[in-house]
């Protein structure tokens, strides 16, 4: 098998949005060429994270090998490359996308092409993939192939295209010919100086570092020397193997073949996406095309509620690490919360998704500041400042501009809902680009637009803003100048660190009222009245008072009520150990979040 | 058999008609249920040998329990425990006659709880009581008549859709019957009442608040000067028996889910008639541990009871500490803000809430929890 020449080899992803059924479609494969049996077949194999299940999104990239017997009475091996759905890992989308041949695109007959999907199929065919257009779910009766059809003719200029339902399984064998006839084989050259892609890895407590890779050229086998070509870093290989879809080592793996490799790698951080593996004894010269380094774009303060638990907050972080080389973090303080850390992510969801691992499966009570982008601010020191925490903004008076990120902002709405979308990008500080149409009733906009406004629970508005309908992508372009300054909040008299955000000077008034409003609904009224003021520098603009506790009494409390309402009040007393004390004011945590879910339009 | 000296309270857990707002252990007794438990209760009776202070005997509604069956009781309890410095049983208004309450008088029962809780006929019925505002007056002055002079009566101020006037009005009328206490509540929305299932809209905590300061005006002004948060009494009529509870100290409670504290342990009966009555017989256990009080779960309890009083806590409740030794942060921060005050009290300081902290006091307790 292992001579098996790549003509019978096919390596192919699946391109769909979340729940327009890839993980179903995989399922199908898997069952039909027998990989998994249907008894073995957990509902959808490849989520296999308990978040991912939940969520319905594929947060980490893997492959599984199938052995597929053509019409043409040939064996081919098919390997499926999983690839995260998500806009936060569109850099690991496009290492899958670059360790394949060809891409199923799966559109659902009942939405149409959404926002992330196109996004990644111009990936797709950037990289010269061969695209397969299905459209799945045809059994639905609301299902409206025609619509789906014309759409993906639109962006591929084919209307060629494998009507399936991937529940049913009807249509799906057709889709596995496809693969075989239209899917190039693999083109590397079996005898030049290894050469593989890593795509995905993963930390295993027993074996380290586990990479998955495709070979691209010559071959890899157990006990090679290998060297990474971004690090150089050498390790032995100590396992070489396939998943179909349970792990099977082999002798080793040769060019064109999809698989992972094992060689003592102690964390995530030697097994970087992207990154070419050579053979240390006889290094391929040049590595293979697109490594970079995982940039965070979008950085929090995460702080315990429990000071003591720090260190716990640090192991978390370090053992989500070891399996996340995108995660960054470093230790701050902040004079409202103590101890924690400033933390850096792809993406919104990507720290979603980390701060919920860290509170369910680490049991930390978190607080979690507003999320915050790298501006880059010119001073009159002549230095340029990365800052990624406004409280770390120099003095005005030191300031000569300040460059925010900016992103190409693609959003995919049906069409009646474009002037909405449209007021909300404005409102957002959104310039116009484009506006095209994929069928008659479906548009594309294309805004110019800080990523700071994207952070601000635009996703929710704009969800909000089409009945749930648009979907939207977004990638960094560029920074530029913008006016922004400085808002902070004052509890109680004392500016509280954490609260602070960088905001256009336009927007910082209104904001800045908005914000006060919110935290007073936040905070629940105490013994004593609080000031909530909003500043920008010293000139307030904005005062709110939660105003004191009223009523919080038990009027009875006899011989059988005593055990009850101590407990009571022990509760009451649990339920402030999860805010955090500032001065005499009582902060829960989601205030720390307010800045984010200030109104747009009260 | 346990040898203790302390309060003790009976359960009748019968009533005529369950009040809308009420989540107390009680229901419509079924035929000869009353009689079974009265016949239970007298054999849990003889479990115990107390040296009794004082007998509560309370509810649901013990007045409809039959007089035969009443007297029985009581002379069960008296042979058992008594004397007791004071008992008392709570009546209904609408389940009361001279000759029942001349019984009770003749057998002992020295102090009575009537439940009038307003002298508005409409906010009775909006409660679902069983008697009028003329019924209830009228039981007052029969029991004075009969030789009590000693009555308390419960009132509840806060109830949806009253007025600060509506409650002006009781008061008034409150303050010109013969009586030497009132327990003035304030309406707690329970879980599983038939006032929560209406889902009222309940009064804002500002008209709550005031009418609960109105009451403590108009009550201090007549005599009653207020010993607890709701309770108000003439001079030396404080009721002995559920001082007891504010104090911690140690406490039988007898019949359905009645709470016993004894030693540093706190039971709860059984809740079940069918239940209770059943083990009785068969010579089983009915009290069943509740929690086991440690040193730090009965310090916060002192505290939490302590500062239900007007004599507040000092170090005779505090293991022999002041409260400001134990807690200084916390005192500095309440005596600032004007929630707690410091008193002398024969020559040792003590501390109570001030009328401010009153309506608010479970926030304040959290700073010693």
């Amino acid at each position: 098998m292992q001579e098996r020449s790549q003509n019978q080899i096919r390596n192919f992803c699946i391109i769909a949005h979340i729940d327009h059924g890839k993980s179903t479609l995989a399922d199908r494969l898997l069952e039909i060429t027998n990989t998994v049996s249907q008894r073995e077949m957990k509902e959808q194999l490849l989520d296999s994270m308990e978040l991912e299940r939940e969520r319905g999104i594929t947060i980490k990239a893997k492959a599984i090998r199938m052995h597929y017997e053509a019409n043409d009475g040939k064996v081919y091996q098919l390997n499926l490359i999983d690839t995260p759905g998500h806009v936060d890992f569109s850099y690991e989308v496009s290492r899958s996308l670059a360790a394949c041949e060809g891409a199923l695109l799966v559109v659902d007959a009942t939405q149409g092409i959404e926002a992330q999907t196109l996004a990644n199929l111009y990936q797709a065919l950037e990289h010269d993939l061969k695209i397969i257009p299905i459209i799945n779910k045809i059994d639905l009766p609301s299902a409206q192939v025609d619509e789906a059809t014309q759409e993906i003719d639109e962006v591929l200029g084919s209307s060629d295209v494998y009507p399936v339902s991937a529940k049913t399984g009807q249509g799906v064998s057709v889709v596995l010919e496809a693969i075989v006839k239209e899917v190039p084989p693999p083109k590397g050259d079996m005898n030049a100086p290894f050469r593989a892609l890593i795509f995905d890895s993963y930390f295993d407590s027993y074996r380290g570092a586990v990479a998955n890779i495709r070979v691209v050229d010559g071959h890899v086998k157990v006990g090679d020397r290998i060297s990474m070509f971004s690090t150089g870093k050498t390790f032995e290989v100590t396992e070489v193997g396939t998943m179909i879809p349970a792990q099977v080592s082999l002798d080793s793996l040769s060019s064109g073949e999809v698989g992972y490799l094992v060689a003592s790698m102690r964390d995530v951080k030697d097994t970087s996406v992207g990154d070419t593996i050579i053979n240390a004894d006889n290094p391929a010269k040049d590595p293979l095309p697109g490594y970079r380094k995982a940039k965070p774009m979008v950085f929090c303060g995460l702080y315990p509620v429990d000071n003591d638990q720090f260190p716990d907050l640090r192991t978390a972080l370090e053992k989500l690490q070891l399996n996340d080389a995108s995660l960054v973090f470093e230790p701050e303080t902040s004079a409202a919360l103590g101890f924690g850390f400033r933390c850096g992510f792809l993406g919104l969801l990507h720290m979603d998704i980390i701060q919920e691992r860290l509170e369910r499966e680490y049991n930390l009570s978190l607080i979690i500041t507003a999320p915050s982008v790298i501006y880059e601010v010119f001073t009159t020191k002549d230095s340029v400042l990365e800052i990624d925490n406004p409280s770390k903004l120099p003095p005005t008076q030191e300031i000569l501009e300040i460059h925010e990120p900016m992103v190409k902002t693609t959003i995919i709405t049906p069409d009646n809902y474009v002037g909405a979308i449209m007021q909300l990008c404005q409102d957002r500080r959104g310039t116009f680009k484009n506006m095209e149409y994929l069928n008659p009733t479906r548009a594309m906009l294309t805004y110019h637009m800080p990523l700071s406004e994207i952070l601000m629970d635009f996703f929710d508005r704009l969800k909000s803003s089409s009945q749930g309908y648009a979907s939207l992508d977004y990638e960094l372009t560029s920074y530029e100048k913008a006016d922004l300054v400085k808002l902070d909040i004052l509890i109680n008299g004392k500016p509280v660190d954490a609260l602070s955000s960088i905001i256009h000077r336009d927007k910082a008034a209104y904001y800045g009222r908005s914000l006060a409003k919110k935290l007073k609904e936040v905070i629940p009224e105490q013994l004593f009245e609080i000031p909530i003021q909003a500043a920008i520098g010293s000139k307030v603009i904005a005062r709110e008072t939660v105003r004191a506790l009223r009523k919080d009494v038990l009027a009875k409390c006899y011989g059988g009520d005593i055990s009850r309402k101590r407990k009571l009040i022990e509760k009451q007393k649990e339920g402030k150990k999860r805010m955090k004390s500032i001065g005499n004011v009582e902060i829960p945590q989601e205030a720390f979040m307010a800045v984010l879910k200030v109104d747009d339009n009260d | 058999m346990t040898m203790i000296k302390s309060g003790v309270y009976v359960h009748i857990p019968f009533c005529l008609k369950k009040c809308a707002y009420c989540d107390f252990l009680s229901h419509r007794p079924r035929s000869l249920e009353v009689n079974e438990y009265m016949e239970a209760l007298a054999k849990e009776i003889e479990r115990f040998k107390v040296e009794g202070q004082t007998l509560f005997i309370g509810g649901g509604t013990p007045s409809i329990v039959p007089p035969s069956l009443m007297e029985r009781l009581i002379k069960k309890l008296d042979k058992q425990y008594g004397p007791f410095l004071e008992a008392t049983i709570e009546v209904n208004p609408g389940t009361v006659d001279l000759d029942y309450l001349k019984m009770l008088y003749d057998l002992g029962i020295d102090r009575l709880s009537i439940g009038v809780q307003s002298f508005d006929d409409d906010t009775l019925k909006k409660m679902g009581r069983i008697h009028s505002s003329n019924e209830a007056q009228e039981a007052v002055l029969k029991a004075c008549e009969v030789g009590f002079t000693n009555i308390s009566i419960d009132l509840i101020y806060g109830y949806p859709q009253t007025t600060i006037k509506t409650l002006e009005e009781t008061l008034k009328t409150a303050i010109s019957l013969p009586i030497s206490h009132v327990s003035f509540y304030g309406l707690q929305l329970e879980e599983g009442t038939e006032l929560m299932k209406e889902r009222p809209q309940m009064l804002s905590d500002k008209e709550y608040v005031g009418m609960y300061y109105r009451g403590m005006e108009v009550l201090e002004a007549s005599g009653f000067m207020q010993y607890e948060i709701s309770n108000f009494a003439k001079p030396d009529f404080e009721c002995k028996h559920n001082l007891i509870y504010w104090k911690n100290l140690e406490y039988l409670g007898l019949g359905v889910g009645a709470v016993s504290r004894l030693g540093k342990v706190r039971y709860k009966n059984i809740e079940s008639v069918l239940t209770y009555v059943k083990s009785i017989e068969d010579g089983a256990r009915t009290l069943l541990v509740e929690e086991q009080l440690t040193a730090p779960v009965i310090l916060k309890e002192n505290i939490m009871l302590g500062l239900r009083l007007k004599e507040g806590i000092g170090p005779n409740e505090l293991g022999g500490f002041s409260l400001d030794d134990l807690y200084p942060e916390a005192v500095a921060l309440l005596s600032g803000a004007g929630y707690l005050e410091q008193f002398n009290q024969l020559g040792v300081n003590r501390y109570r809430l001030t009328k401010k902290a009153l309506p608010v006091m479970n926030s304040v307790l959290s700073y010693f929890f």
